[in-house]
């Protein structure tokens, strides 16, 4: 028989879920919680009893707000099943106006949601996803309120509602420290959304709060960024093949981040088009704080200027979906749209210098060109069918060329990457010269 | 090089990492009747899955071949979301090496592609099903290819046997790693839900790169926990 800790009789509901670690129920008696069932096969099951039993023992103020919203699915009551800890109740949230972090990053996510999604998203303008960034800082804070760290701070684990309130789940992976000073750890997570030393440290290692810090400034990079991670879409102008999201995140070269290596791809914004204060925070977070935790500006800190950011906003004057910061001299939205379509029509061109349409279908009898299997006749073939799939969002593949030439971008972002490219040289030249003097020194001595 | 008949064109705006899945689908006469039947199911599904889970639709591009007498691109490579069911028609000799060439011109293309355009990708995963064995003249150096770029880890491969026609010495020519699997019956269904839950756990990973070698060195550092084939293949 399933009880409270209460010592009242617990009734279970439909199963709603099956996780790997248990399985959620609702509650036929109690409609605002869902009960996780832990399977008894659980390795570790004895830990995550003893972590659960402490989580409710200390919730965190404001993980359920006075209006009822859920910010944190905090472990609110263990069930027990005669002497044993068999799960436990958490604030039950409504799915069905959510969508994972990821859905609203991701600008295809956004344009396209599935039928059966929500789809709000499609309206989420910059000046909400602002919003959302600052919720989102809302329920880390709330975390950082006790001894815990969210650990597995990662795109699926973040739900976020239509009106921009935010709502962290899986709070049981959470690492948590209870009164009597005993550790229970959380031993997952996503590399990319790692700070470099959780990544170089052991799985085991216990975590800190500033790891979870230097995710948060990911997690808003993604918002603000169209969907960009700092640590992967650039140019990359070091030498070799760009390196890896760990290695380059270890190395504080963030996309368009001051003296990095990695400027920010043409398909993606600029830093430059932040508001200043902005800017700053992602310096302190990826730039400073990439091997110095102490940098990283806590929840707090982002929280206050992005609430200050919605009276710098302003609208496109040509596409009133496009909202940005009054720093921008011209729309950032803009210059991105006029690079792709300078792309499209450069792609287009170079199908058209390859020899129209080639054929969908391979004739197996043919002996294989040195070009690959369209060699031969194509015209044989018949051209292609329309495609049925309408990737953008029903606009025409082929774009009339952008007036303002493909490389138009605002002077701003310019002199922002010239700085940043004068600045690599003076630090190259000023380590070589170093390099000599010890060379020299050492030769002498 | 390439063109929207093969491909639909890398959508640009997206900037997560992707994973190509390429389907090469036997549609010789020997599958005429039930077998071609129950994959056309077996892939309407499998349509549906991938339009709707919220990573795969975005992060999974599907491509899919048939080859009969000729191999050809039914479903052009592209992102979940706009994937639908298609018609099978079963016809012909069984051309496996010219839809192999075709399914690694489409890989190699969009690994370009992805790169052009400073977009990361996961190992892309090429799914063979015949019930027959090879007749084009192409298959002796479509495989060699194959082997090649697999050995390079540039992709993974499966292959499946349909029926007791399939012939498994020629089909286990075509990856080094895995031998090919016999399908229980015709459990369409349950192949492609297995491949569904793959594909979503794979684009639920951090196993993607810049280039075919970071990819492998992310796929040996997280494994990606994929189901069990009990479901579909015969023991």
């Amino acid at each position: 028989m399933l009880r409270l800790d209460d010592g009242t009789e617990l009734f279970l509901g439909k199963r709603l879920a099956k996780a790997g670690e248990g399985e959620i129920y609702d509650i036929a008696s109690h409609p605002q919680w869902v009960a996780k069932i832990f399977h008894t096969s659980l390795r570790g099951l004895d830990a995550k009893r003893d972590k659960v039993k402490a989580m409710t023992l200390s919730p965190p103020k404001g993980a359920v707000q006075p209006n009822g919203f859920v910010v944190l699915t905090w472990p609110q009551h263990v069930i027990t099943d005669g002497h044993v800890v068999a799960g436990y109740v958490m604030p039950k949230i409504d799915t069905a106006r959510t969508v994972e972090i990821h859905a609203l990053t991701n600008p295809t996510s956004r344009k396209s949601p599935h039928p059966n999604s929500p789809q709000w998203p499609r309206k989420a303008s910059w000046k909400f996803l602002l919003n959302v960034a600052g919720n989102l800082c809302l329920a880390v804070e709330t975390v950082h309120k006790v001894d815990a760290v969210i650990g597995d701070f990662q795109e699926r684990n973040i739900l976020v509602s239509d009106t921009s309130r935010v709502t962290l789940v899986d709070c049981d992976s959470m690492q948590f420290t209870e009164q009597s000073g005993r550790t229970f750890g959380c031993h997952v997570g996503r590399p990319e959304f790692s700070a470099p030393e959780v990544l170089r440290g052991h799985n085991n290692d216990p975590r800190r709060k500033s790891s979870d810090l230097f995710a948060l400034a990911i997690h808003i990079h993604l918002l603000l960024m169209e969907g960009n991670h700092p640590f992967s879409r650039g140019k990359w102008n070091g030498t070799g093949d760009q390196p890896s999201i760990s290695t380059l995140a270890h190395g504080g070269h963030w996309a368009g981040g001051p003296g990095s290596r990695l400027a920010a791809h043409p398909l993606a914004p600029t830093p430059a088009m932040l508001p200043p204060e902005l800017r700053t925070l992602f310096v302190d977070a990826f730039t400073r704080g990439a091997t110095n935790p102490g940098w990283r500006p806590d929840a707090s800190q982002w929280r206050q200027v992005l609430m200050r950011m919605d009276a710098y906003t302003t609208t496109c004057s040509r596409d009133p979906s496009h909202a940005y910061s009054t720093n921008n001299t011209s729309c950032p939205w803009c210059v991105i749209d006029s690079e792709r379509k300078a792309r499209q029509v450069r792609n287009a061109r170079r199908r058209s210098r390859a020899g129209g349409v080639p054929p969908r279908v391979a004739s197996p009898t043919r002996a294989r060109s040195p070009q690959g299997v369209r060699g031969g006749q194509p015209a044989r073939y018949p051209p292609p069918p329309p495609s049925p799939f309408s990737v953008r969002g029903g606009q025409p593949i082929w774009h009339p060329p952008n007036p303002y030439g493909p490389n138009m971008a605002p002077g701003r972002v310019r002199s922002s990457n010239t700085l940043a490219t004068v600045t690599v040289f003076v630090v190259a030249i000023a380590i070589g010269l170093a390099v000599v003097a010890i060379v020299v020194l050492m030769m002498t001595g | 090089m390439f063109d929207d008949a093969w491909a639909v064109p890398l959508n640009d705006e997206n900037p997560d990492a992707r994973v190509a899945c390429v389907v090469l689908v036997d549609v010789s006469t020997s599958m005429k009747g039930a077998p071609i039947t129950a994959l056309q199911q077996g892939f309407s599904e499998f349509a549906a899955f991938v339009n709707e889970d919220p990573l795969v639709r975005k992060r999974v591009e599907v491509a899919v071949i048939t080859f009969g007498s000729t191999a050809e691109v039914v479903v052009p490579l592209q992102e979940g979301r706009s994937v639908e069911p298609v018609a099978f028609t079963a016809n012909g000799t069984t051309a496996m090496g010219a839809a192999i060439n075709m399914a690694l011109d489409i890989i190699a293309q969009r690994k370009q592609d992805y790169k052009d355009n400073g977009i990361q990708y996961y190992r892309p995963w090429l799914l063979v099903l015949t019930d027959g064995e090879p007749t084009d003249s192409e298959f002796e150096a479509a495989v060699q290819r194959l082997n090649d770029v697999e050995a390079q880890r540039g992709v993974t491969v499966f292959t499946v046997g349909v029926g007791p026609g399939a012939n498994f010495t020629k089909l286990a020519r075509l990856s080094n790693e895995r031998p090919p699997v016999p399908l229980d019956g015709l459990k369409f269904h349950e192949l492609f839900e297995w491949l569904s839950t793959s594909l979503s756990n794979v684009s639920n990973s951090y196993t993607y790169g810049r280039n075919d070698e970071e990819v492998a060195t992310h796929a040996d550092e997280q494994q990606v926990e994929l189901p069990p084939l009990s479901g579909w293949a015969a023991v």
